[in-house]
């Protein structure tokens, strides 16, 4: 396992190990230092780099690391810093996710490495985002052992979670590749804060995406996160153009996004914009990292917030984190039939087949199969 | 010219001393709310006070004014006291809402030290003027010269016993912030009027008229609903907006109630701790169930805090239960549950078969003459010393005796589903390391939150999700999350190697009483929420010895000599400065102490703490009143530095056999801690008059001691005093205790005097 002495040995040994030959590297048993994607190159007499991943458009100096923390500008060549060394590596169920409608029951092999290009106040993952890769306890797996490890471990799908994949793109989009090769799945979920074209790309290998729409306003973007709504929207048009299924996250935090025009003017966007058949989980909030001094969200909000969303005509709005709720649940938007009772992140009963409705035969969208 | 008469002078030195620790205590309340309260968080505060409070008592000191203006400034500071405190108040509760940071986030050690600073800066530093100011007033109309300062001493101790007590026992749990403040304002202004008609001075007129002013105003708003409105509004400011139901300050804690819909949540000091009607079901169910699944057949359950809210409900489902006792050591929590009640609440808490406890719950147990089949510690790991008391090995092994054969104790702590930082892990290896020492069998669910299950039985090693299924259908109990896969999902060998090998990287060690390490893990792991900047600090902090506390010692002595050079007279002041820090340092050994042989009693605490003060204000009048030490100073200061230095290894020979309190009835315990605490407050109030007396012989002005030398002399020592006091509580509280422990930490506050001693003997400043 490399630790982070190690890493930080690396990085700094670094302008040296470049002008070493690739084969002494190995023979060192120190991974290389991954060049990234989506940059460029301003001044060379500077060094200075412009990196293009996400809509942050970090301008970097020689030796500095994007707001991101994961890359690094190192004289004049940017670097991913969390490339093939994952802080997190679990087997989860699915549905932790969360996936509601992609290949029920199975597991999902999910990794993350440090850092996040948003700064949310109430994130979950915070020891992990909220760092450096240099500054965690890392692993040292290349994108085909990871693919290797999810099929011994009877994974059907690799998900890319728990801090921000966008900040490791590369490792990503090279697990992703490998991935698709053996008929694994690639679920992530992300913030959606990253640019057209490198979301593009990478929707040629990614089968499922779960992105979180904190709030429908960029106030609240601005004052929570440090980021903007508008990039967000785009990522889910663009994700639902490409094919990908996409479910969306909505923590519901008493007094920020609970208020019922930002939630119809949310769930009105979704309809006219990406459809109605796109699941929403409307997550209860409870006190977290720096939002300690904040009341949970109450039942009766997360149940209008639903009602509003099947007004509107959203036909798979869920809720989380309240097991035994009937807002757990799937539902036949035709016949209203129970389809799945889950209970937390496992499923009891389950009335899908074939990718519809046992009962009326409805067809209910998601990835049912491999 | 005549001057102001004594008896009204005297009466005005107890109103300041009354209204230092009014304030201080008020604020520091307040502050805890908006602060993210830990032991830092306290040692912050009380800091930021003591630093203005020395500060002004410096430069005061330094000021020369004509005896006449000397005397105005003392009224007018009096009165700009009584109008900054309620300011200060009100600063406080709309400090985030300044800041424009949301009302929600909690605040980290930075922000939390600029944000006490500036709020505090105002008051404090205007009362340490009026200590100062107060001396040289008083050698003035006395003519008594340094013994003033004595003297003055002696008044400001009696008046801050005097409001201690009224403040904690009496005014906090009946009156509000600004009611108290703004009484306050109009008790010191009369104060100030009853000393103006003796100050002869051209603005006398001014002054009289706004001092009236200030004091109908501040009537009106008392009397006629302004306070209410302004504390109202205050509120709705700090709690933005939200539905507030209820404010109140109960002994040990601010409570306030919000509504959202029909949610009700009740917070303490400023944190949400119960959640009505519907609570964290997962939190919940997986607390009560899993253990009590888990054991053959509960009958009789013990919570230890937090009980209503759902875990009781819970605990209720069981068909076996008969008895189910719920300790909470403040009544005022769940009378204000009662207050606002739902069905679930109701059932809770007007359950016949539940018995409700109010009181510290380490009391509880230790004289508990009932057993349990589980015993359910819903506690957070500590943030303070107080709070580590339940996560000791010495508390494990009181629980230990009040569970059955196969009982089964339970407790919780943070954990993690992805990654496990240093800090993390730590206390979750010491925690472990802790409950292992005394039960042989310890089973751990990882998970966001760990659940650690203890007990003597080997029984409970062989639990399997299909067990505790086959138990809870048996026992026809409903839940919303219990099942099989999600026992599965939560038994999980995979996730269980994963924090056994995380936890292994780690060296194992106690959490004792006395050598709090669980409580430095956890506020090194707080404190990353917040401010990972202060990461390498905690670092270095944890890896501090025995050695390397002696070394730093041996290198302030080494400054302390340079300086020396400059400052002939310096080893009075360094005497003071350490017996400020050691005598901190026992204050703290001994409340602590008290609290972990007898227990949190609010008004006992309050007690011993008026017990150490009464201590200092005894010491100090009564070596004053003695003409002999008076005039031998230097060898009776040289006596009490000495019996300081014995009283430490006191400390620790009592302490270090803990048994010898366990076989010593309570009423014995509390004689020895008052006096312990007096005798330690005695000998600080010993030193400070005689240090003064000192200094001010050793100073150039030979012969004449001028109101001048009296200020400064006072300045300098009493800032000294203060600032060792908050480093002693700090450092000791936060750093040589919980990384040290006991043994080592009296050692080190033997140590400072001692060099304390040395540098007075070797260069007695004759």
């Amino acid at each position: 396992m490399v630790t982070r002495r190690n890493f930080v040995k690396i990085a700094f040994f670094t302008p040296l190990v470049l002008k070493l030959d690739t084969r002494k590297v190995i023979s060192q048993n120190l991974p290389p230092l991954k060049e990234a994607l989506y940059y460029q190159k301003l001044d060379d007499k500077k060094h200075t780099v412009w990196c293009q991943l996400c809509p942050r458009g970090c301008t970097l100096s020689d030796g500095e690391t994007g707001f991101c923390r994961a890359r690094k500008n190192i004289k004049g060549k940017l670097y991913s810093l969390g490339f093939a060394l994952p802080c997190a590596v679990h087997i989860d169920p699915v549905e932790k996710k969360p996936f509601f409608h992609v290949l029920p029951k199975s597991l999902s092999f999910s990794l993350a490495s440090a850092g996040c290009n948003l700064r949310c106040k109430f994130c979950q993952n915070w020891q992990i985002s909220q760092v450096s890769p240099l500054e965690t306890m890392n692993s040292y797996y290349p994108p085909e052992d990871i693919v290797s490890m999810a099929q011994k471990k009877a994974c059907k799908s690799i998900a890319y979670t728990y801090t921000e994949p966008t900040n490791f793109y590369e490792y990503m989009l090279e697990t992703a590749r490998i991935a698709r090769k053996k008929s694994l799945l690639n679920v992530c979920h992300s913030n959606g804060y990253i640019n057209q074209e490198p979301l593009k790309e990478l929707t040629a290998y990614l089968d499922a995406a779960n992105i979180d729409l904190k709030g429908f306003s960029s106030a609240f973007y601005n004052k929570l996160c440090e980021a903007e709504l508008e990039p967000v929207l785009q990522t889910i048009k663009t994700l639902k153009q490409a094919g990908v299924w996409v479910e969306l996250t909505n923590l519901v935090i008493p007094g920020y996004n609970d208020d019922t025009t930002m939630v119809i003017n949310m769930c009105e966007w979704v309809k006219k914009n990406v459809g109605v058949d796109m699941p929403i989980h409307f997550s209860r909030f409870f006190p977290m990292y720096k939002m300690t001094s904040i009341p949970p969200t109450p039942v009766s909000t997360l149940e209008k917030v639903r009602e509003i969303a099947l007004k509107t005509g959203l036909r798979y709005p869920y809720i989380g984190n309240i097991p035994g709720h009937p807002g757990e649940n799937t539902y036949c938007p035709q016949c209203k039939r129970l389809l799945i009772h889950r209970s937390g992140y496992n499923i009891l009963e389950n009335h899908i087949k074939k990718g519809r409705c046992s009962y009326c035969n409805e067809k209910i969208p998601g990835i049912w199969t491999v | 010219m005549s001057s102001i008469q004594f008896p009204l002078f005297v009466s005005a030195l107890l109103v300041i001393g009354m209204g230092g620790i009014i304030a201080q205590t008020i604020l520091l309340r307040e502050l805890l709310i908006v602060f993210s309260g830990n032991e830092f968080s306290l040692g912050i505060i009380i800091g930021s006070w003591v630093v203005w409070e020395a500060l002004g008592a410096y430069l005061s000191g330094k000021t020369k004014l004509e005896p006449l203006n000397q005397q105005t400034i003392f009224v007018v500071l009096i009165l700009i006291f009584s109008v900054l405190f309620p300011l200060s108040i009100y600063g406080t509760r709309t400090l985030k809402v300044c800041l424009k940071i949301p009302t929600e986030v909690g605040l980290g050690i930075i922000p939390a030290l600029y944000s006490s600073l500036i709020l505090l800066l105002t008051t404090s530093f205007v009362h340490g003027a009026l200590f100062t100011c107060a001396c040289t007033v008083y050698s003035q109309i006395t003519r008594m010269g340094v013994v003033s300062i004595g003297k003055v001493y002696f008044y400001e101790m009696v008046g801050t016993i005097i409001g201690g007590v009224l403040t904690n026992f009496l005014l906090i749990p009946h009156f509000h912030s600004f009611h108290i403040s703004i009484g306050y304002a109009i008790v010191s202004i009369i104060a100030a009027l009853f000393l103006m008609p003796s100050i002869q001075t051209l603005k006398r007129r001014y002054l009289f008229i706004v001092t009236c002013l200030i004091a109908v105003i501040s009537v009106m708003v008392l009397t006629g609903g302004g306070s209410e409105k302004i504390h109202s509004h205050s509120i709705t400011q700090q709690w933005r907006g939200r539905n507030v139901l209820l404010y109140e300050n109960s002994l040990y804690q601010n409570i306030v109630v919000i509504k959202d819909h029909n949610q009700y949540t009740f917070f303490a000091d400023g944190t949400p701790i119960i959640t009505t009607p519907v609570p964290d079901i997962t939190s919940v169910e997986e607390f009560v169930h899993i253990p009590l699944l888990s054991h053959p057949y509960p009958e009789s359950v013990l919570v230890l805090s937090g009980g209503a809210g759902g875990i009781i409900n819970e605990i209720l489902k069981y068909p076996g239960i008969k008895q189910i006792d719920y300790v909470e050591t403040d009544a005022s929590l769940l009378k204000v549950v009662r207050q606002f009640s739902t069905p679930l609440t109701d059932i809770e808490l007007y359950h016949p078969k539940v018995t409700l406890y109010y009181e510290d719950g380490r009391f509880f147990v230790k004289k508990a003459q009932s057993t349990y089949d589980v015993v359910l510690l819903n506690t957070h790991p500590p943030l303070t010393l107080q709070g580590n008391r339940f996560f000791t090995q010495e508390f494990f092994g009181l629980v230990k005796k009040v569970l059955k054969d196969q009982g089964i104790f339970v407790l919780r702590i943070t954990g993690s589903s992805s990654y496990y930082t240093e800090e993390l892990k730590a206390l979750n290896k010491t925690i472990l390391t802790t409950l292992s020492s005394l039960f042989p069998v310890v089973f751990v669910i990882p998970g966001d939150t760990n659940i650690f299950m203890a007990s003597v039985d080997k029984a409970l090693m062989d639990i399997s999700p299909d067990l505790l299924i086959q138990r809870l259908n048996a026992r026809t109990i409903t839940t919303n999350l219990i099942s099989l896969p999600h026992l599965n999902y939560r038994f999980d060998l995979t996730r269980k190697d994963w924090f056994f090998a995380n936890i292994n990287q780690i060296d194992s060690s106690l959490n004792r009483d006395f050598f709090p390490k669980a409580l430095f893990h956890n506020i090194t792991y707080h404190n990353l929420l917040f401010d990972p900047s202060l990461k390498p600090i905690f670092n270095i902090m944890k890896n501090i010895s025995f050695f390397h506390c002696l070394i730093l010692l041996a290198i302030l002595f080494l400054c302390v000599l340079i300086l020396r050079v400059n400052i002939k007279k310096i080893s009075v002041p360094y005497a003071i400065g350490t017996t400020g820090f050691v005598a901190m340092g026992f204050e703290l050994i001994l409340l602590l102490s008290f609290q972990i042989f007898y227990g949190y009693v609010f008004y006992v605490v309050g007690i011993l703490i008026t017990s150490f003060m009464a201590g200092i204000a005894t010491g100090s009048i009564f070596v004053i009143s003695l003409r002999s030490s008076m005039n031998r100073p230097f060898y009776i200061l040289l006596c009490t530095e000495c019996a300081i230095t014995a009283f430490s290894f006191l400390l620790v020979a009592l302490f270090l056999k803990p048994n010898f309190f366990d076989t010593v009835g309570s009423l014995y315990i509390h004689i020895i801690f008052f006096t312990l605490l007096f005798f330690a407050g005695m000998l600080t109030g010993i030193e400070f008059p005689l240090a003064n007396t000192l200094y001010v012989q050793s100073n150039k002005g030979v012969g004449i001691v001028t109101q001048d030398t009296i200020g400064k002399t006072v300045g300098l020592l009493y800032g000294l005093d203060l600032l060792g006091g908050w480093l002693g509580g700090i450092m000791f509280g936060l750093l040589i205790l919980p990384v040290l422990g006991l043994l080592q930490g009296c050692l080190i506050l033997a140590a400072i005097k001692i060099s304390s001693v040395v540098l007075l003997l070797t260069f007695p400043g004759k």
